[in-house]
């Protein structure tokens, strides 16, 4: 509904400008779920896909059950960290997460790779030449999965 | 709630009155609290019911330092604590009270303003003064009153106006102080594995080969990054850090400077490369660029350390825990080369000596030098030339001649060892634990001959020690024990001598916390776990592995090898002398970190708990700890599953026996090859164990299923001899046995009709096949004598 005129007036002039106005509708609230559309993943026939812990949390609960992968978004760092390591772990890392305490950051994530060795030679390497290139010292604290682990939260 | 009647008029004056009303107000305030607060009555109980009035407990004096000087040492202060009416003392009782005192000094009241009444009573010793705190301090007087008395203070014009304060030196500490002293605290965590590793459960090395492959993997991939780092230095040199921080430079380790100059001599000098620092000095020579004697002398002092060559690379944690640390520098012993008696030391030597730019401290380090890689000539040709010109020799140097002198043969070597003594005396150089540590290792190592008896010095020096007031170290222990049990020498003494000398050194390393100075530091504490093992004293044992969690004395196991040799023995020990529980929790402990698992360890394990009842319900966690370190070996599994089946257990033991067996079960039934037990496979043992397992908990549909395994196996048997007999021989085993292997039947069946198994079948052996059934019926009708 269009606000009223004020200037009747002007009324036979004005009514050619196009006001500024909001266009509302009534409220909906977070009980009626169902007919929220945006942010929600759509459930499958089959039941067959596959959603982390943080994808299945509704919208209206960023910041409560649903956070951030790093709190500092305009970071430049971030994203080149973030290339880095999925690049370095040939695609077997997944959900980094990076945070900053001090004058550390530490890289959290999921890896999915057979061998100890290989995975502490990776964890070392990366260290090491991201701490050279950020100029201060990168820690990584990863959690292994293995192949016959299934590292989803729910299936929808 | 009780008001006065006194407060009561005041009130009403104060509204009467009406003006100045909030200051009365204020006043009325103060008033009342002090007075209800003293008016208060407990609720009163009848005699009969109510308990004894409750003794006052007497306040305890401060224990002050007698530096103190806020406080007169010879002088107290008095006053009456808790009495219901106002009481003061007077001079009589006062006398009576304290009738050793000088003077006295009543409270003085001033003011309106309730005073503490504290009295001063002056003593003519400090010693009486303590002497009546710890007597009449809470003293009960008439009527409940209690005394307090207490040290007095000065009045505050005097000790402002001390001269003695005396500010403390600066400790100066270590950027870590604070943390090394908090973990100090904590104690050792055998649930940790090292630091240096990943830390995820998974991903935790199991088994010794595994933890060698961890830490090289490890060193390798930061080998690797400072690989790349190097060739692509460019990409790492951007540094917008405020304040500017070098620790992630690229260049750390490599030269700057690459002009001959006095600067560039210093900054390799500084970062320990030890040729090139060499060649720049050649070349500053050549060029006759001033090097000034300040440089001079640190070229030596690094010449002389190194010997003039390279040093090895550096201490990576990997290096240290696996051992492969060359032998550290500063001991003469582990040189092979010598020396270098045409090295550049010795010719810098002679470059400062024509510009006589020789100080005492080049001297010292020339001597050092000289004597550390064993060259004795030369070190004591200067040891003379430096006592003829009184230059005086470091404390460190005498350490290292002591040890040259014992170099000579037999005739003069006593000769030279005291010679060196005495002028370490006669020119007050005092002996410090280095002198006493170097004077046993050389009895250790050069008293060797039979003739030789090193016992009757060793213990002499151990008074000497006392008498300087120094204290021993770790590697004198060392030295001590293996001079005394004459390890190097061809008596060896008996068992009790070696146990005694071990509970004697033991005693005396209670409750101290050592700091490393010698490298045989490291090596005490493994070397008599060993020797403890074989007397099999337990008292011994506990008394080590306290004095070992005292402090930070378990940094002197560093290595992997020492720290798995300590607990080996240690263990061995526990075992035979405590319960099975205790000996359990500390297995428990240490398995997977220090004592890294093995298949002989897993079945030490389990004959421990087979012997008894009651060490059966340990053995679920087994099976999971075998499948977690994935030693899943034949033979550990059989004789697992053999004891288990022998007989019903309990009910709950029985439930995870059961689960055991079935996950047992599926895996290997599997058409994959199981990871989870590599080694294992379904035969005939294991099948029998694990039928018995569900005989005996009254599964026995579960034991049939296990029990068709066999068919299967005659199925492949048949096949793989293609020998139309015995094919026959199976199946009519099979069909004799009627519904226990019927799917297995009818697929050999198949494959022995088919062209694949015998290209050539004549018809008569396909009647004989075809005529073969599941059932034994009809086989039954079949049969007849008659016929």
């Amino acid at each position: 509904m269009a606000q009223r005129n004020v200037f009747k007036k002007w009324k036979p002039l004005y009514t050619f400008i196009a006001n500024r106005t909001l266009h509302t509708s009534s409220v909906l609230s977070m009980f009626d779920r169902k007919n929220i559309r945006a942010g929600v993943p759509k459930i499958s026939v089959k039941k067959e896909k596959k959603l982390t812990y943080q994808e299945a949390q509704p919208p209206d609960m960023i910041g409560v059950r649903k956070a951030w992968d790093s709190w500092n978004s305009s970071q430049l760092k971030d994203i080149f960290i973030r290339k880095f390591v999925y690049g370095t772990f040939q695609g077997k890392a997944k959900n980094i997460i990076i945070k900053r305490r001090y004058n550390v950051i530490y890289v959290a994530g999921l890896v999915n790779l057979v061998s100890n060795s290989k995975l502490s030679f990776l964890v070392a390497y990366t260290e090491e030449i991201l701490s050279y290139f950020l100029k201060c010292p990168v820690k990584l604290e990863i959690q292994a999965i293995l192949l016959t682990r299934e590292d989803y939260f729910k299936k929808i | 709630m009780k008001m006065s009647c006194s407060l009561t008029r005041t009130c009403l004056k104060t509204l009467k009155l009406g003006q100045h009303a909030h200051r009365t107000s204020r006043l009325l305030a103060c008033c009342a609290l002090r007075k209800f607060s003293t008016e208060v009555e407990a609720p009163t109980v009848s005699p009969s019911l109510s308990s004894p009035p409750p003794v006052p407990v007497p306040e305890t004096v401060e224990v002050l330092e007698p530096d103190d000087k806020r406080y007169d040492p010879l002088s107290i202060s008095f006053r009456i604590k808790k009495s219901k009416k106002k009481r003061k003392l007077k001079e009589n009782e006062l006398k009576q009270l304290f009738p050793n005192a000088v003077s006295y000094d009543l409270p003085k009241a001033h003011g309106l303003w309730p005073v503490t009444n504290y009295g001063k009573i002056t003593f003519s010793s400090a010693s009486k003064a303590k002497e009546v705190i710890q007597n009449m301090n809470g003293k009960i007087l008439e009527n409940g009153a209690v005394l307090q008395v207490q040290k007095a203070l000065r009045p505050s014009e005097e000790w402002l106006t001390l001269d003695q304060i005396e500010i403390p030196k600066k400790i100066e500490r270590s950027p870590t102080a604070i943390l090394e002293a908090l973990s100090a605290t904590v104690g050792k965590d055998y649930t940790s594995s090292f630091y240096y590793f990943v830390d995820d459960p998974w991903c935790y090395p199991k088994s010794r080969m595994s933890r060698t492959i961890m830490t090289e993997a490890l060193q390798s991939g930061k080998d690797a990054a400072h690989f790349i780092i190097k060739k692509y230095k460019e990409n790492f040199e951007f540094n917008d850090t405020h304040p500017r921080i070098e620790a992630f430079d690229p260049q750390l380790d490599e030269l700057e400077l690459a002009e001959t100059s006095q600067l560039a001599l210093l900054e390799c000098i500084k970062k320990k490369k030890v040729e090139d620092a060499i060649n720049m000095h050649k070349n500053c020579m050549e060029r006759d660029i001033e090097v000034s004697e300040d440089t001079n002398l640190r070229l030596l002092d690094l010449l002389t350390l190194y010997n003039s060559e390279n040093s090895q690379s550096k201490e990576t944690p990997k290096d240290v825990v696996l051992n492969n640390y060359p032998d550290r520098l500063g001991h003469p012993h582990y040189t092979k080369a010598g020396w270098r008696k045409e090295g550049y030391a010795e010719k810098l030597f002679m470059i400062m000596t024509e510009k006589n730019q020789l100080s005492p401290r080049a001297y010292n380090m020339m001597l050092k030098g000289r004597a550390k890689y064993g060259d004795r000539q030369r070190a004591m040709e200067l040891y003379n030339t430096m006592k003829q010109t009184n230059i005086p020799v470091e404390i460190e140097a005498y350490n290292l001649m002591v040890y040259v002198a014992f170099n000579y043969p037999r005739n003069y070597q006593v000769e030279k060892v005291m010679d060196i003594l005495r002028d370490m005396k006669t020119q007050g150089v005092v002996p410090n634990q280095g002198t006493f540590n170097t004077y046993l290792k050389a009895l250790l190592d050069y008293m060797t001959l039979k003739k030789d008896n090193p016992t009757a010095d060793m213990l002499k020096t151990l008074k000497e020690m006392k008498i300087c007031g120094v204290e021993p170290s770790l590697a004198t222990w060392y030295y001590v024990y293996k001079i005394g049990t004459g390890s190097t020498s061809f008596v060896k003494k008996s068992k009790m001598f070696c146990l005694d000398l071990a509970r004697q050194i033991i005693d005396s390393m209670e409750g101290k916390i050592y700091t490393p100075t010698a490298p045989e530091d490291y090596l005490l504490y493994h070397y008599l776990a060993q020797e403890v093992r074989n007397f099999l004293d337990v008292d011994v044992t506990y008394k080590l592995h306290k004095s070992l969690h005292t402090g930070n004395n378990y940094r002197f196991l560093n290595t992997f090898k020492k720290e798995l040799l300590y607990h080996l023995n240690y263990m061995d020990v526990v075992k035979l002398f405590e319960p099975i529980d205790t000996v359990v929790k500390k297995n428990n402990e240490m398995t997977p970190v220090v004592i890294p698992p093995s298949a002989s360890s897993f079945l030490q394990y389990l004959d421990m708990n087979l012997t008894t009842d009651a060490g059966y319900k340990n053995l679920p966690l087994l099976w999971q700890d075998m499948i977690y370190c994935k030693i899943t070996t034949m033979t550990l599994v059989e004789f697992y599953l053999s004891f288990m089946s022998r007989k019903k257990h309990y009910p709950e033991l029985e439930e995870k026996i059961v689960e055991i067996a079935r996950d047992l079960y599926q895996e290997l039934t599997k058409k994959e090859e199981s990871r989870k037990y590599f080694g294992v496979s379904l035969k005939g043992a294991i099948i029998d164990h694990l039928i018995m397992i569900f005989v005996n908990a009254d599964l026995i549909n579960e034991a049939w299923e296990v029990a068709t395994v066999v068919s299967r196996h005659l199925f492949t048997l048949a096949i793989k001899e293609k020998d139309f007999n015995k094919a026959m021989i199976c199946l009519q085993y099979l069909s004799n046995a009627g519904d226990f292997g019927k799917d297995v039947f009818q697929s050999l069946k198949k494959e022995v009709l088919s062209t694949t198994f015998i290209p050539s079948i004549t018809a008569s052996q396909r009647e004989r096949i075809e005529s073969l059934s599941e059932s034994n019926k009809k086989r039954k009708k079949k049969v007849n004598f008659w016929n």
